[in-house]
């Protein structure tokens, strides 16, 4: 299962990041960056592969839902 | 490689898109990770049909090159180059695609900077990110890798 959406940031512990996705809350790793709680990222394999900027969520979302 | 194998390794990550759009089921998302990482040759026909969108633009290239659509110079040139310059002139869905979506989708060059566990950190231009090994799981420090998404997609 991978999930292609942005998920925010809603725990850190040490470079385990909590991540909550609405439906559901997964774990990845932070292997490189800075993030901090209620950051949004995308993550690929359990890691966290890069931030998406709060005003793009949405846009994100909207095209992952639809598409043509 | 086979010509199948090199293209899926490439699409691999455009397939986690395709999948959110329920446009291929969860086990034919599960056959096309596992033709990336075990080098498994997919039927052209299954993969013509299922990145119909890819394929009409990689006809365009072949006819430029003056090759088959499947030859690996053909597919190399789509993705390393035009795929880069689709996305940035926002052609088809990338029009409405966020600016850090666009990014991450856009195929780089890219030097293996350092190898923690599964993952590469790599760094072109001024970037750094990290991708996943798993369909270069041999790539070392020092080497030039292609990488798209969340992956590094094949050693050059």
């Amino acid at each position: 299962m991978c999930l292609a959406i942005p998920g925010k940031i809603i725990e850190i512990k040490n470079d385990i990041a909590l991540i909550d996705y609405g439906s559901e809350k997964r774990q990845a790793k932070i292997i490189i960056g800075d993030f901090k709680v209620n950051d949004y990222v995308i993550v690929q394999g359990k890691i966290i592969i890069e931030k998406v900027p709060e005003e793009q969520v949405q846009g994100w979302l909207n095209l992952l839902k639809n598409g043509t | 490689m086979e010509p199948e194998v090199l293209f899926i390794k490439y699409a691999l990550p455009c397939s986690q898109i395709i999948k959110q759009w329920n446009e291929i089921s969860n086990e034919e998302f599960s056959q096309l990770e596992e033709a990336a990482i075990n080098n498994k040759v997919l039927p052209k026909e299954f993969l013509e049909k299922v990145f119909f969108r890819a394929f009409e633009r990689i006809k365009i290239v072949a006819k430029e090159l003056n090759k088959d659509v499947w030859h690996p110079d053909v597919i190399r040139a789509y993705f390393i180059d035009k795929h880069n310059s689709i996305i940035d002139q926002g052609q088809g869905n990338y029009a409405l695609a966020p600016q850090t979506l666009k990014n991450l989708c856009k195929v780089q060059k890219a030097r293996v900077l350092e190898i923690k566990g599964d993952c590469l950190i790599v760094g072109y231009g001024n970037q750094k990110r990290v991708v996943l090994n798993h369909l270069v799981p041999r790539a070392k420090v020092n080497d030039i890798v292609t990488i798209h998404y969340g992956y590094a997609i094949e050693k050059l």
